[in-house]
């Protein structure tokens, strides 16, 4: 039952107690290809199974659904608590998506502060880095 | 986009090899997919204990953050909840497809061994539907909504599938943000999942 959640949390451990083996950094990169094989393995259980091929279309309207309706649910409490983190309004920064926008601007600075005492890394750095945080599929 | 293209055309290419009779039959249960979860949940823990970040943000971070992916939980379940009223699944089973929050593959093999295939597929679908509908209306949502709205869309995805297109329309102000809420419902779909498939 909670093999796959214990699992997880062996993997942090290790990768705690394990921060100083360098070429450990590596590992990571094994996701993207367990996630694709994963799905393909999915594809397969879906393929071969007859009555769902024939029902797809029917079980993704309901995804569809299913998947509005907890979107539009997200969006109502977003609305909701969107007062609390300032520059949060509507369109309201909609000009620091622009390309070359010089981090640090006022903009980033009211951002930064809603979400963090002392920023420790600059707004474009960290938004690099956050790129290569684990760059694969979900 | 490229990611979720090529993840899409695996479980297709899955689909149709299994549909065409190219795959041996000791594949065809769900067995494997759960061994293959196995190794997944090994890999996601471990990368998120070495990355030396995971401490530094925590240690930065003021409780307000914890607000949006509070609110997308809470969001998401409600809406699940309304939807359930009409349709085929109970409300549990849809709280489960909704706790997903675009984390297709994890939430999907719990789903499929939980509550079978049917509702596994859903799941699967949804979730996928759910980081599609990110990348697509980010732009939008950022201008109808807030900055917020594309990250609480996202979901558990606003790490990294959904992180670029983040930046890109919501602002590099909001990237911590993102990142923590990624982490946070990342950490909690397996809890919720279960939970809801055990009710």
């Amino acid at each position: 039952m909670f093999i796959p959640i214990s699992l997880m949390l062996a993997g942090m451990a290790l990768g705690l107690c394990l921060r100083n083996v360098a070429w450990l950094a590596q590992v990571p990169r094994a996701i993207t290809p367990t996630i694709l094989l994963l799905l393909f393995v999915l594809g397969v259980a879906v393929g071969g199974d007859s009555t769902l091929m024939g029902n797809l279309p029917l079980l993704g309207g309901r995804a569809l659904a299913l998947t509005l309706a907890g979107v539009g649910g997200s969006m109502v409490a977003v609305l909701l608590v969107r007062r609390f983190f300032p520059g949060a309004q509507a369109g309201r920064h909609a000009h620091a998506a622009m390309p070359g926008e010089p981090a640090g601007s006022p903009a980033d600075a009211s951002g930064m502060a809603t979400a963090f005492e002392d920023a420790p890394v600059p707004p474009e750095a960290s938004a690099r880095s956050g790129e290569e945080v684990r760059p694969h599929g979900r | 986009m490229g990611g979720s293209l090529g993840i899409i055309c695996c479980f297709i290419l899955g689909a149709l090899c299994a549909w065409l009779g190219w795959v041996p039959d000791y594949l065809l249960g769900h067995e494997a997919t759960v061994y293959v979860l196995y190794v997944l949940m090994l890999l996601v823990g471990f990368s998120i204990g070495y990355d030396r970040r995971l401490g530094e943000i925590l240690r930065t971070l003021r409780p307000r953050v914890l607000l949006l992916p509070l609110a997308t939980a809470v969001g998401t379940f409600a809406g699940s909840a309304l939807v359930s009223l009409f349709m085929v699944y109970s409300m549990s089973e849809c709280l489960a497809v909704g706790a997903g929050f675009a984390y297709y593959s994890l939430s999907s093999v719990f789903i499929t061994q939980y509550k079978g295939a049917e509702l596994g597929t859903v799941a699967l679908m949804a979730n996928i539907m759910r980081e599609l509908i990110t990348l697509l209306f980010a732009p939008l949502l950022v201008r109808w909504i807030s900055p917020l709205a594309p990250i609480s869309c996202g979901g558990a995805s606003t790490m990294d599938t959904t992180l670029p297109i983040i930046t890109r329309y919501a602002g590099q102000q909001w990237v911590f943000v993102s990142i923590v809420h990624a982490m946070i419902l990342d950490f909690s779909v397996p809890f919720w999942v279960t939970f809801f498939c055990k009710l």
